[in-house]
């Protein structure tokens, strides 16, 4: 019984670790979806968000859900502004293009970072008290970040189900020539998603220095647990990366628990890899809302 | 609807104006094919004699980098197949040399040999499944690759063999001269083999699947096995590479060989300037980009890979082709295989 | 089984999600034949055409080529066969010239006097150190032509050979299938346009909602109820 209550325990702890992964492969596969672009540099977006979050609080403590209104804007123009300049040149051409163009800005966002921020890890505590909640103690800041993820989650389908850009982005995902045809600007709906998947990743990113911890290269490790969301929720289904982002989250926190924690790592490659052996194609999707 | 009329095609190739090395005399250019690499070889044969140790381990780099972007290109180049992963392959490499050398007190040739063998068995083995996998999908599955055996190389389990966390050191028991033209060889060897597989029909059938891959297998090319063929190639120049290369480092540590920022983006950046899917394209690039970056760059250590970053960018978006194809285009090169 | 038939599909089968592209279709080709493949859009042309040249595989059903069951091979080895295939839309290797285009094609010897002889009929050879993709629209419609013959295939799936290239290539292009016909070769032809149709073919398959509504010599099967009604309507 002790031991079922155990399970329960930590399957709900990496449920909430695991609506952030949701929120940063949302993103990815909203990208993917709409332009058909692996966004390699995601990992970066979510560090930078990390990064504002951390500063925000550090300099005049603002805590990481009010920085988000500083984070996910911030993310937002800087993903148009990197999709108008490099990304849209590149769309529809072969893979190879937009694979080594995101990889490069990748590198130059992870480098800049090192350079400026330094490679010192960081992190702060925030509502670092335990909360009680169905006869388990939580920390209070685990729940509000699962609340907050789940919130911008549900804006995110919320937005692209009832709003006329949401909509467009949803068309041009499904079908980008009928969406032209329909008078819809499909580069400014590459514009605004590339903006929406960066700010995703920002959001996600705000809560890193508060649960784990944030240095320039946490993105590589983040975007390696995206690549293994999306491949199991199938690349530009935003559900799918929404419900496999929460169950890997559980998935790692088990295997942490019950393990060690560099094999709960190896879990997510080896999970690309299982994927990749049943379905070589992955799992396509749209990003369907 | 386009015109074409049954001598269109001869007027076409007519129309089409002399391209610029044929304009060479015969005699001048064959003169030049043949004493140039000549040349070129003695005068790398000699330097250890001649050069000082700084421009003997500058040009033992320049080797080292020879054979990785000449390895990454023959099988990304040739089959379109992004191997982010390529780090990996390295890593695999050096710790076999280091292990070997410094575990087993096995001699650096019997070692570096053993590097090739093992990263090809390696590249034979994640092969069958990775290759599996469809283009995106491929890089995806290859970034992760690196990651996961950086992680497994730094755990205790491991730690017997790798020094875990911490390390292994070793001393390889070569001069600087050994190296060099260890490293030397390998360089031409990979620039050898490329060479003869973009001659071949083997060569031909690489580039059909990145030209179209299923178009390619309903021409009868079962490409999976080709992809596998390349990719085990590649990482048996690889792993030699890597295990020459750990001789040259001496101490390895998993948070500094499986680096993908340097030794998966620099032998991409090279290879992709001077040309993909060519033979002499990763070889103008690795020499230019290591000369380039000791003079210049190397009073900005600091801003190396962000300079390496930026400039990918600016050949995807400008020169997507790279150099050798470029000059091809323009008619000032022979559109030939042999380049 | 029938005699002289060098390809028979039997009730094959495949879905699309909730859609059943290909309907037990049942459907004979013998060999020496040019049979047309017609139908309106969506009727499952193409489709079979993936799943003969192993490009899909089937869910039910079999597909013989000369009384073996090849559905379960894949692409490459039923090219080997002697299956050779176009696209509908043109699928040559754009960054490879004319001559490797061809060669690349071959898997047995004698590859150089096959291109040779074949970029010579088609009158591309003075066009074959040229990257396919300078090539015009019509050359690489012929070019993609003479690339499945590298295979000396003897059965040769045609995906609207004629479509989108002026009247003088599509004759060349005719006259060609015609030439490779009287070598004994035999072609299954998409094609919707009718005049080609009645004017080439031997034999004419109908398909409507993925299976086979009629068959038999051109005239007739023109005007059969059922295949007027599939096209016009009622």
């Amino acid at each position: 019984m002790a031991d079922l209550l155990t399970f329960i325990e930590f399957s709900l702890r990496g449920l909430m670790v695991g609506a952030v992964y949701a929120l940063m492969a949302m993103g990815l596969s909203l990208i993917f979806g709409v332009m058909r672009v692996v966004n390699v540099a995601h990992g970066e977006f979510l560090m930078l968000g990390g990064y504002v979050s951390f500063f925000a609080w550090s300099s005049v403590q603002l805590n990481p859900i009010a920085s988000l209104f500083v984070a996910m804007p911030l993310l937002f123009f800087l993903g148009m502004t990197i999709q108008r300049l490099f990304i849209e040149r590149v769309v529809g051409k072969p893979e190879l293009s937009s694979l080594m163009l995101c990889f490069g800005l990748s590198i130059i966002l992870l480098q800049g970072a090192q350079l400026l921020f330094t490679p010192d890890p960081r992190g702060f505590t925030w509502l670092l008290y335990p909360v009680r909640l169905l006869g388990w103690n939580f920390p209070m800041y685990m729940l509000m970040i699962f609340a907050t993820s789940m919130a911008i989650a549900f804006a995110l389908f919320l937005f692209l189900k009832a709003t006329r850009w949401g909509k467009a982005i949803r068309a041009v995902s499904q079908n980008y020539e009928v969406a032209q045809a329909c008078g819809i600007d499909a580069r400014k709906v590459r514009m605004l998603s590339f903006g929406c998947g960066a700010a995703m990743a920002g959001a996600a990113g705000a809560f890193v220095p508060v649960q784990f911890s944030l240095s320039p290269g946490v993105g590589h490790e983040f975007i390696l647990k995206s690549f293994a969301v999306v491949v199991v929720g199938g690349l530009g289904s935003l559900w799918g990366a929404f419900l496999a982002g929460l169950l890997l989250g559980i998935v790692e926190s088990l295997i942490t628990f019950y393990f060690s924690s560099h094999l709960a790592q190896l879990t997510f490659y080896a999970t690309i890899i299982a994927v990749l052996l049943v379905r070589p194609g992955g799992l396509f999707g749209s990003a369907e809302a | 609807m386009r015109e074409d009329s049954p001598s269109s095609a001869d007027r076409a190739a007519e129309a089409r104006p002399e391209i610029v090395w044929e304009r060479v005399d015969r005699r001048v250019r064959r003169a030049l094919v043949w004493s140039l690499p000549l040349i070129l070889l003695f005068a790398l044969a000699i330097l250890p004699y001649m050069a000082s140790a700084y421009t003997v381990t500058l040009t033992f780099l320049v080797f080292f980098w020879v054979a990785t972007a000449q390895s990454w290109n023959l099988f990304s180049g040739y089959t379109g197949y992004v191997n982010f992963g390529y780090v990996g392959l390295i890593g695999v490499g050096a710790y076999t040399t280091a292990i070997l050398i410094g575990k087993f007190g096995a001699h650096w040739l019997l070692a570096v040999g053993a590097a090739g063998a093992v990263t090809a068995a390696f590249g034979f083995l994640i092969g069958i499944p990775f290759l599996r996998a469809h283009g995106i999908y491929f890089a995806i599955a290859m970034l992760g690759l690196a990651e996961g055996l950086r992680v497994l190389f730094s755990m205790d389990l491991m730690a017997p063999l790798t020094g875990g966390g911490a390390g292994i050191g070793f001393i390889s028991g070569m001069s600087l001269a050994a190296k060099y033209y260890a490293m030397g060889l390998v360089a031409l060897l990979s620039t050898a083999v490329v060479f003869l597989v973009a001659n071949s029909r083997f060569g031909l059938q690489l580039l059909t699947i990145r030209e179209d891959e299923l178009a390619a297998q309903v021409m009868g090319i079962n490409t999976t096995s080709k992809k596998l063929m390349a990719f085990t190639l590649c990482a048996f120049l690889t792993g030699l590479a890597g295990g020459l290369y750990a001789a040259y480092v001496n101490y390895l540590v998993p948070a500094t060989m499986f680096v993908t920022a340097y030794y998966t983006l620099i032998p991409i950046v090279m290879a992709t300037f001077g040309g993909l899917g060519t033979t002499m394209g990763p070889v103008v690039g690795a020499v230019l980009f290591t000369i380039i970056s000791e003079a210049i760059w190397a009073r900005f250590v600091f801003l190396h890979l962000v300079i390496f970053g930026a400039v990918l960018i600016i050949i995807i978006l400008f020169m997507p082709q790279g150099i050798i194809p470029w000059l091809q285009d323009r008619r000032i090169l022979p559109r030939t295989r042999w380049l | 089984m029938e005699d002289g038939a060098i390809l028979t599909l039997e009730r094959v089968r495949k879905d699309f999600g909730g859609l059943r592209a290909v309907d037990d279709c049942s459907l004979v080709v013998e060999t020496g034949k040019i049979v047309g493949l017609i139908g309106p859009n969506g009727a499952g042309k193409t489709t079979l055409f993936q799943l003969i040249s192993g490009v899909l595989r089937r869910d039910s059903g079999h597909i013989y080529f000369h009384g073996d069951d090849i559905s379960r091979l894949r692409p490459h080895e039923i090219a080997r066969r002697g299956i050779g295939r176009t696209f509908q839309i043109t699928r040559i290797f754009p960054k490879m010239t004319v001559w490797e285009n061809m060669i690349v094609a071959s898997h047995s010897a004698g590859a150089e006097e096959r291109a040779r002889a074949l970029l010579e009929l088609a009158d591309l050879l003075p066009l074959k150190d040229h990257y396919a993709a300078e090539l015009s629209f019509g050359q690489q419609k012929l070019l993609d032509l003479m690339r499945v013959m590298m295979l000396n295939p003897e059965l040769i799936l045609l995906d609207e050979p004629a479509a989108g290239i002026n009247p003088t290539m599509q004759n060349k292009i005719l006259d060609l299938i015609h030439q490779l016909n009287k070598e004994g070769r035999t072609f299954l032809i998409i094609e919707h346009d009718m005049d080609i149709i009645m004017g080439h073919c031997e034999k004419v398959i109908a398909l409507n909602f993925g299976r086979v509504i009629a068959e038999g010599r051109p005239d007739e099967v023109r005007e059969n109820e059922e295949v007027l009604t599939a096209y016009f309507g009622k």
